[in-house]
């Protein structure tokens, strides 16, 4: 799946707050920095790819854990 | 005679590293509960040797740790360790497959046609989060802690008398606790580990019976 430059972009600016002293091991892709995530997003890789879908489900998810932290609070 | 159960660990990278290290509190749990917890390790994680190994100790349960792709297993090397063509290997057993994406298709295969009593797994890649800037001891590795103990609720909850479908719930509930807690801590670094603790716990799947037990 391609995925469209402003959802590039969010991903780029969203890894770009993660700090550089953690490797991030993505299935059998291998372990990789900050860095070279967003090399791997801009380059539109698997990997890049990976790293994309792992945000959106992050972002589609939010709703759905708000709600039950909320229920069990 | 005591119940058996096959504990199949890579160790050639930093991710099956872990793998390795965290199946520690597992062989822990299974022993304090009479189980005969018999390891394939390392260099032995080949197509052969599991095989072998189930067919000669009969275990109840099996638990592979390393990596996969929709239809194979992989042990040492890389090397593909379980694949489509071992399902009879399979049949009657409890599998729960930490590895990537092997239950979308390898267990879904065992458990349908091959009557694997249940395969648990990962229908998407397994991640993991770590600190590059300290030594490598996986156990002592408070970020990705979560990560590992979510995992480990699967495994050990079978083997304290859990079901297949309460082993999952567990997981599920501790990937809540720990989704719940990160989001409420201060630590930036925290946000990477919350994002590998949603995704591990969105491709958690079994297939085959939810009610079953390890005897």
């Amino acid at each position: 799946m391609t995925h469209s430059d402003d959802v590039k972009e969010l991903v780029k600016l969203r890894l770009m707050s993660t700090p550089s002293n953690i490797k991030v091991s993505i299935g059998n892709y291998g372990e990789f920095s900050r860095d070279q995530l967003i090399e791997e997003v801009e380059k539109e890789t698997p990997v890049g790819e990976a790293a994309i879908e792992m945000e959106l489900l992050f972002i589609r998810k939010m709703p759905t854990l708000a709600k039950r932290i909320s229920e069990q609070r | 005679m005591p119940t058996r159960v096959l504990l199949v660990r890579n160790d050639y990278d930093p991710i099956t590293h872990y793998m390795y290290e965290w199946s520690i509190p597992f062989i822990e749990a299974a022993e304090s509960k009479n189980m005969k917890v018999d390891c394939v390790d390392g260099l032995s994680v080949t197509k052969s040797e599991i095989a072998s190994r189930i067919v000669k100790l009969k275990p109840v349960f099996i638990f592979l740790n390393g990596h996969g792709d929709r239809q194979t297993f992989y042990g040492h090397g890389n090397k593909p360790a379980v694949d489509m063509s071992d399902g009879k290997l399979f049949t009657g057993k409890i599998v729960f497959s930490r590895a990537c994406d092997c239950a979308a298709e390898l267990g879904k295969t065992f458990a349908e046609e091959h009557a694997c009593k249940a395969f648990i797994g990962y229908s998407m890649p397994f991640v993991n989060v770590r600190e590059t800037n300290v030594e490598i001891k996986p156990r002592q590795d408070n970020m990705s802690r979560p990560i590992w103990e979510a995992s480990n609720s699967v495994p050990v909850g079978l083997v304290k008398g859990l079901t297949v479908e309460e082993s999952i719930e567990a997981s599920h509930k501790k990937a809540y606790k720990e989704i719940e807690r990160i989001l409420f801590s201060s630590d930036v670094g925290a946000i990477n580990v919350l994002k590998a603790i949603i995704v591990n716990d969105e491709g958690l799947t079994y297939h085959g019976d939810g009610t079953a037990k390890i005897a």
